[in-house]
């Protein structure tokens, strides 16, 4: 058996063998495991994908979250800080107020002293015209008779109605 | 010492027997069916245990070359059309066999475990196939292309894997040199060389028929085209010889290691059994190497193959982008 020349019947089965062996892999075989390693190598990259998206979407949550809870306080702390501010402008209105009513009172009790001051005067006032006619008619009536008398009269109405 | 290129030519060569084991002196083998075409223009299938040790059956003899010849009315012998299941052929069959069963085994687990990760046998043949896949088929001829030729590389690739290991166990039912036969790995490369031209690109056929080179050396005689079509037909011829040379040369240097056993039986127990203990050691060392050749001759020969393909795929735009 020559080894350099093909012998015509092994070629003849090789050609045979080979041909439906490469006929019955290319078909059934390569491309079915090929296609499962590459679906499952996707899949693979796609979960590694989705499991990183999900650990970054729990850190931002995490963020969020803490965002959340400095932001609360920190509006707390304004919330109190205004109401602080709220009590003393409160306080601070009330006491004004307090201040300008007992001004307006204390105004008012002044205003209607000097009234009153002003009606005593002026009844004064009145009542000494009246007297000084009343003790000027008595005065007529005792028609100058005695002129220190008079005086006397006078003064002593006057002390009367002072 | 012709007992020791007998005995390398009977291993390495082909034969209508399927040698098992000589047990005191009886061989015991498998006898496998003989089938030619007489000049009668009829079909014989009969067992080639029929022309053992001489004898004719039905107009059919061995001949001096070792082949079924047909006995011809003036007593000479031709050959006829010979198809019988020899050796060789009911090897390449199991390794056919053995390969499409275990691809296939592989296949239909991928088709009932979707998404999942294999172990065991379909495990390590998935390691191999993407090996394969992904050094040869996509990193040469790149991811888009790749799917359309990988199963023919990765065929052949299990192919002569398959075949090499075979040839490596010695005992039966193996041992039969199927690589390291001309017309196996001619028929591997003659597809190679289909696979190449056979969807080679309009580009391709230009470089080769007019090739981007100065005028005169394509125009009155057409010395590139010339070259470029025997270069067509170099590559697959390289491919043939590379394949052949290595396994056959491994086996004849085991074979050879091992004979020395017996050639030196004469020369004294000393000499025997020093020469006998070197002998199993390099025979050991040479099945390691033979065990590694195997992979890389297949995988050398696709690589190769995988490179003539891409080489078959150039577009203009990539030869552009090249310069």
């Amino acid at each position: 058996m020559s080894l350099f020349t093909p012998d015509f019947g092994l070629l003849f089965w090789m050609v045979l063998c080979f041909g439906i062996v490469l006929a019955v892999l290319a078909k059934w075989g390569f491309p079915v495991i090929l296609q499962a390693v590459n679906s499952r190598k996707a899949f693979i990259e796609e979960s590694m994908e989705q499991a990183r998206n999900a650990r970054e979407s729990l850190a931002d949550l995490e963020q969020q979250r803490l965002a959340t809870i400095q932001k609360a306080r920190e509006e707390s702390m304004q919330i109190l800080k205004e109401a602080q501010l709220q009590k003393a402008q409160i306080l601070a209105q009330a006491k004004d107020e307090a201040q300008q009513l007992g001004q307006r009172m204390i105004e008012d009790t002044k205003a209607e002293l000097s009234r009153q001051r002003a009606q005593v005067v002026k009844e004064m006032r009145q009542q000494t015209i009246d007297m000084a006619l009343k003790i000027a008619a008595g005065v007529m009536k005792e028609e100058l008779k005695d002129q220190e008398a008079q005086r006397k009269t006078i003064e002593r109405a006057l002390d009367m109605a002072h | 010492m012709n007992d020791t290129q007998d005995i390398i030519n009977e291993h390495i060569g082909d034969s209508y027997n399927w040698h098992i084991a000589t047990i005191r002196g009886e061989h015991k083998e498998l006898h496998l069916p003989v089938i030619v075409r007489g000049q009668d223009g009829q079909w014989h299938v009969f067992s080639s245990g029929r022309l053992a040790h001489g004898h004719s059956w039905e107009g059919f003899a061995i001949d001096s070359q070792g082949k079924v010849a047909e006995i011809m009315p003036d007593g000479s012998l031709q050959r006829p059309i010979d198809l019988s299941v020899t050796k060789n052929v009911a090897g390449l069959m199991m390794s056919g066999i053995l390969i499409t069963m275990l691809i296939l085994y592989c296949a239909r687990w991928y088709r009932k475990h979707p998404l999942q990760t294999p172990g065991g046998l379909v495990g390590a043949i998935e390691l191999v196939t993407c090996y394969v896949y992904d050094n040869v088929v996509e990193s040469i001829i790149g991811k888009d292309k790749g799917m359309r030729f990988a199963p023919y590389l990765l065929t052949a690739f299990y192919f002569i894997l398959t075949c090499n290991l075979v040839g490596l166990i010695p005992f039966f039912p193996f041992g039969m040199n199927l690589t390291g036969n001309i017309a196996v790995t001619v028929t591997l490369a003659l597809a190679t060389f289909l696979v190449v031209n056979l969807t080679a690109t309009r580009h391709y056929w230009r470089d080769i028929l007019w090739p981007d080179v100065p005028l005169l050396l394509k125009c009155p005689i057409p010395l590139m085209p010339v070259i470029e079509i025997l270069g067509m037909f170099t590559k697959p011829f390289s491919l043939t010889i590379r394949l052949l040379a290595n396994i056959m040369a491994g086996h004849i240097i085991i074979l050879s290691i091992i004979c020395m056993i017996f050639t030196t039986v004469s020369m004294g127990s000393v000499m025997h059994s020093g020469i006998t203990a070197v002998a199993v050691g390099m025979a050991i060392f040479m099945n390691m190497m033979e065990l590694m050749v195997a992979f890389l001759q297949a995988f050398v020969f696709v690589t190769l193959s995988a490179s003539y393909i891409s080489a078959a795929q150039a577009t203009g735009e990539a030869e552009q982008g090249h310069k």
